[in-house]
């Protein structure tokens, strides 16, 4: 009879529980190693992606109202900023670009980036204007995408003493939104609000220049629930638009199917950019954090303006008076733990020193800017 | 017959052995060029993005109010810096290098006059290393005491 060789057989069944053994071992250290790389190579391409586009950005700041439309496939950004954390050295600004956790350059810290708080698309857009107080204090970034919508709801004929906004000042500032060709605006009339349909965006902002209050308004039922809806109300309006437009607005959102505009959500802006600042950024923090940015970079360009009217030296030519004016401009705000005090006579310093130098230039003396 | 079975198994196992040895060679072969090749893509990429900061830098610089120039009350477009400003800007950069470090990084900016006077100025410094890459871009400085300009150089150096 024959012998069966057990021995062989259990040999042979071992053999394979260790090829198994061994081979998922191989396979999970190999996918491992497969999946560190990918994650390593993501963060790489962010990081490269985030050297570019600060590059791109500061190349867009050079000149006053630039506007360039960047292709960034797959874009996903979130930008926070916190108030409370600004100093002299700016503000903590945190910019995740593609959910990367990757530390935003530094001079983000600095510049005043007004944008939604999230943005997501494949391109990105960005848009600069100057801020002039009277002299140039910074360029302020705008950045949107086009899949965001800023809807402009105005008065047809604004009844004079009801409304803030004048009709004029609705067409100076549709005139100047229309130089950014990419950004969606769209204009509706109060009247026709509730008929204005939804079409698509990832997130609809209102901003509200009719004198009529919000909370009492219905969107049309095509307005997604669960898109991004926020809301601008202007709620005060230096009559001086052309340049130095200073007032108040309130910052809204939109729960329960009604818009809510809290009172402690009013804030002050000064001058244009400002207030595009509000439009842009649906966060009152962003908003606020941009801000005091804007006053950073306004101090230090007022202590270099003084020092040269202190410096310049022509004969027949007497600077004290504009450089009294310059310093006692720079003691007109200041700002302590993210809570920025402007004096109520800001406007007015402005158009002093703008006057002040006005009178040096027709006294043919080397104006200061 | 028992010593030749002995002898193939030996000579088996031995194929076995001398494959392994090949096979882990090969591996460690591959990740020690594998590696080399990541490190010369990192500095190159290093190198890369410190021209790309030197870019960035230019371009922040000829768009910064602190030191841009007017000329009756119109901002100039061209590359012109104004003296009276930028000769304050070197102290003030000193006392505010950590709100200046975040826009112009760790550079060192120079602005040299080459007409009708000769000067030198380091407007900006700071961090310092070895290595660095430099670009000179020809500037006008205007000087509002005497309602001219002059030429001139800005040297801006990034640290790598």
């Amino acid at each position: 009879m024959r012998k069966k060789n057990k021995k062989a057989v259990v040999e042979i069944q071992f053999s394979w529980i260790f090829i198994l053994i061994a081979g998922s071992v191989i396979l999970l250290f190999f996918v491992n190693v497969a999946g560190k790389y990918k994650s390593s190579q993501e963060d790489a391409l962010a990081s490269d992606i985030l050297v570019r586009l600060s590059a791109i950005i500061s190349a867009g700041q050079m000149s006053a109202n630039s506007n360039i439309l960047l292709d960034l496939p797959k874009n996903e950004i979130e930008v926070m900023c916190f108030p409370e954390t600004c100093e002299k050295k700016g503000c903590d600004t945190i910019f995740d670009f593609k959910k990367s956790s990757i530390s935003p350059p530094a001079w983000m810290d600095i510049e005043p980036i007004f944008s939604s708080s999230f943005m997501k698309d494949d391109q990105l857009i960005t848009w600069s204007l100057d801020w002039f107080t009277p002299f140039k204090a910074t360029s302020v970034l705008y950045l949107s995408t086009i899949n965001q919508k800023y809807v402009l709801v105005y008065d047809t004929f604004p009844m004079s003493g009801s409304s803030v906004i004048s009709q004029d000042f609705t067409e100076f500032l549709k005139e100047r939104l229309d130089q950014n060709n990419f950004t969606n605006f769209d204009y509706v009339e109060f009247d026709n609000l509730e008929s204005y349909e939804y079409s698509g965006e990832l997130s609809t902002r209102f901003i509200f220049l009719n004198a009529a209050p919000v909370n009492e308004i219905d969107l049309h039922s095509s307005f997604d629930r669960n898109s991004r809806i926020s809301a601008l109300k202007i709620t005060d309006l230096d009559d001086n638009y052309e340049g130095n437009t200073f007032g108040e607005f309130k910052f809204c959102n939109y729960d329960d199917d009604e818009f809510n505009c809290p009172d402690d959500d009013e804030i002050e802006f000064f001058g244009l950019p400002m207030f595009f600042g509000g439009l842009f950024s649906d966060n009152i923090d962003n908003y606020k954090c941009n801000r005091i940015k804007m006053f950073l970079k306004l101090e230090h360009v007022i202590e270099m303006y003084s020092e040269k009217a202190d410096s310049i030296s022509y004969s027949g030519c007497n600077y004290n008076s504009i450089k009294s004016d310059i310093d006692d401009f720079e003691s007109s705000f200041s700002f302590n733990l993210g809570v920025l005090n402007v004096d109520s006579d800001f406007n007015d310093k402005i158009i002093g020193i703008s006057d002040k130098n006005n009178q040096l230039q027709i006294s043919d003396c080397p104006l200061v800017y | 017959m028992k010593i030749i079975k002995l002898k193939k198994s030996q000579m088996k196992m031995l194929e076995s052995i001398f494959v392994l040895i090949i096979f882990f060679f090969m591996l460690i072969f591959g990740i020690i060029f594998y590696t080399n090749y990541k490190i010369q893509n990192s500095k190159d990429r290093d190198y890369e993005s410190s021209e790309i900061r030197l870019i960035e830098i230019s371009n922040r610089l000829q768009n910064l109010p602190e030191i841009q120039c007017t000329i009756d009350g119109v901002y100039v477009e061209f590359d012109c810096i104004d003296l009276h400003k930028f000769e304050s800007f070197v102290d003030y950069s000193k006392d505010n290098v950590g709100y200046y470090s975040k826009l112009l990084y760790n550079s060192f900016i120079n602005v040299t006059q080459t007409y009708p006077t000769t000067f030198n100025h380091q407007i900006y410094s700071s961090g310092e290393t070895d290595n660095f890459n430099i670009v000179r871009l020809p500037v006008n400085i205007y000087n509002a005491s005497s309602k001219m300009n002059n030429f001139g150089y800005i040297t801006i150096g990034v640290y790598r």
